[in-house]
């Protein structure tokens, strides 16, 4: 519902009198005024779509062009750019074009690192290049007072620093050459995203970055759902056999790195001083539930087969009950809503692994129906006094 | 001085700004000057490269090759180990447990991978419309890589020769 119509409402109802009513409408048309999302988002695209004028250019007359003419006008652009955030920055009010000239130098400071490795015929990885981008550009980032310089600082940095670590790992343990695979590095990287991307946001928090530290836990929900969906589709891979799972599907010698980071996450876990105690315990068991998800000889060692298919869902179902309790207490409703449905969702998705194709049948349909109708209706009805009965165990 | 004034900024945020500015600047340029040094400095040899896979020749604007060393003995050490390639007086993989009595007068620093020496000079950047004659003639064996190495092993790429010379001058 609109504003005004809201405040009409309100009125009626003897809420609010009319000079409130006037006050929110001239307050909120203030804030507006001041919100230039609109104008942003124009102005970065018009800068993009330039860039890509200037780079395609470029391209066509590559060969034309020395090495020389080609630096020198990168670094021409570096420092000209340079010298405007730093005159924007310095102004005692804040414009835009701050923002679109910090946005344009963390682009062109990518494209310097590109232009670089070409010149030089550079063998190295992309991850590399993009670890060393967030390295250098981090100071600059953190100056930036909006959400996407962060965002994309962030995105790129999570992807060059895991896959980085995880080849440098699998180099050093010698597994190249003995051929590590593509998922195994993706379970890898999967595995170490969210635990390194919380707790960096717990470092961002200590230090008062909270703009870096909002965009991190972006990226740990990302991350973590989409590990959670990977270990389902593993266990139910027929390609993977259940003693490979069970004996962890990346070995325990890949391991080292992901105890080391859910080593700083605990520490940090634990001297989180804005955290209650059942929150910290919550967390640390979600930890441990992860770990096991992907490596679960850690808790169970019988062979047989039925565990295979009972395992993923206890185990996705309980990591999202204790997530959802931490939601509870620190009161995100709509992540709190978001991670409930999740639950109700993997729970009919037994339902469907359960019954198989009777689901396909005609009584088999009038069930499945009923049960979604359950599901949801039940998740809209217990939501709200379920997060309630979270919050008075605080 | 009405539009510009620096004076409601403190010292430290002011040498903050020009950090967080400058650093990013210096950094490349120090990436840029190494990389040159590397061609300055080192010893410029000429390798001969043929295409490994056909299908992985030519990777988007990159030609990816083998660069034949012509090596006495075979690249099998252990990927996690820094392995030297003596390039004179004559080429082999030296012994990592011996290298310090082993005579070499110009090496190059890398490892092994699946057999393969890598040195990070395995992809050449290429304009995409010269693409399809370069990929053929290195096919047809006639390429060679014109490479700047320095003394303590790091390699540079100068240019790529078919038939001995330059790409550019070789081109339809």
């Amino acid at each position: 519902m609109k504003l005004n119509k809201k405040l009409k409402k309100w009125q009626e109802n003897t809420l609010i009198s009319f000079e409130q009513s006037q006050a929110i409408l001239m307050y909120e048309a203030q804030q507006q005024a001041k919100n230039h999302w609109f104008l942003y988002g124009f102005i970065i695209l018009g800068a993009v779509v330039t860039g890509i004028g200037i780079i395609s250019i470029i391209a066509a007359n590559w060969v034309n062009l020395s090495a020389t003419m080609k630096i020198g006008a990168d670094f021409a652009l570096l420092a000209l750019l340079a010298m405007g955030i730093f005159y924007f920055q310095t102004q005692r009010k804040k414009s835009i074009w701050t923002e679109v000239l910090l946005l344009s130098f963390q682009l062109l400071c990518l494209a310097s690192i590109g232009l670089i490795s070409q010149i030089y015929h550079s063998g190295g990885a992309w991850y590399h290049a993009l670890l060393l981008w967030s390295i250098i550009t981090l100071p600059i980032t953190l100056y930036s007072k909006k959400y996407f310089s962060h965002f994309f600082w962030v995105t790129l940095f999570l992807l060059g620093f895991v896959w980085s670590l995880v080849a440098f790992y699998s180099q050093l343990l010698g597994l190249d050459t003995k051929g590590l695979d593509f998922e195994r590095k993706l379970t890898l990287v999967l595995l170490i995203t969210p635990l390194f991307s919380i707790a960096l946001t717990y470092i961002s928090e200590q230090f008062q970055y909270q703009q870096l530290a909002n965009t991190l836990r972006v990226w740990f929900v990302i991350s973590a759902l989409s590990s959670l969906v990977y270990a389902d589709m593993l266990y139910w891979s027929p390609f993977i056999s259940w003693q490979e799972l069970q004996e962890g599907f990346i070995s325990e010698a890949l391991f080292t790195p992901i105890y080391m980071i859910t080593g700083l996450l605990v520490g940090l876990l634990l001297f989180k001083s804005d955290y209650r105690a059942l929150s910290k315990i919550v967390l640390l068991m979600m930890i441990v539930l992860l770990l096991v998800l992907y490596h679960p000889q850690l808790l169970v060692s019988a062979t047989a087969e039925y565990e295979r298919s009972l395992l993923a869902p206890v185990l996705i179902i309980a990591i999202l009950t204790l997530y959802a309790i931490h939601l509870g207490i620190s009161e995100q409703q709509g992540l709190f809503n978001a991670i409930t449905f999740l639950i109700g969702l993997r729970f009919l998705l037994i339902y469907f692994e359960v019954i198989g194709s009777l689901a396909a049948t005609g009584v088999g349909l009038i069930i499945s129906g009923l049960i979604i109708i359950g599901v949801s209706y039940t998740w809209y009805r217990t939501r709200q006094p379920l997060q309630d009965w979270i919050r008075r165990l605080r | 001085m009405k539009y510009f004034s620096l004076s409601h900024l403190s010292r430290a945020s002011f040498g903050n700004l020009l950090f967080a500015l400058g650093f990013p600047i210096i950094a490349l340029l120090s990436l840029l000057v190494y990389k040159q040094n590397i061609i300055n400095t080192g010893q410029t040899v000429t390798l001969p490269i043929i295409g490994f896979d056909p299908r992985d020749l030519l990777s988007g604007h990159y030609l990816r090759y083998r660069i034949d060393y012509k090596a006495s003995n075979s690249c099998d050490y252990d990927s996690s180990k820094t392995v030297e390639l003596c390039l004179k007086p004559k080429a082999y993989f030296l012994d990592p447990s011996q290298v310090a009595i082993q005579a070499c007068d110009l090496h190059l620093v890398g490892f092994c991978q699946k057999g393969q020496f890598i040195a990070g000079i395995e992809r050449f950047y290429i304009p995409e419309q010269y693409a399809q004659q370069l990929d053929k003639k290195v096919r047809d064996a006639q390429g060679s890589l014109q490479v700047s190495v320095t003394r303590n092993g790091m390699a540079v790429i100068e240019n790529l020769l078919i038939n001995g010379q330059p790409w550019l001058e070789t081109l339809e």
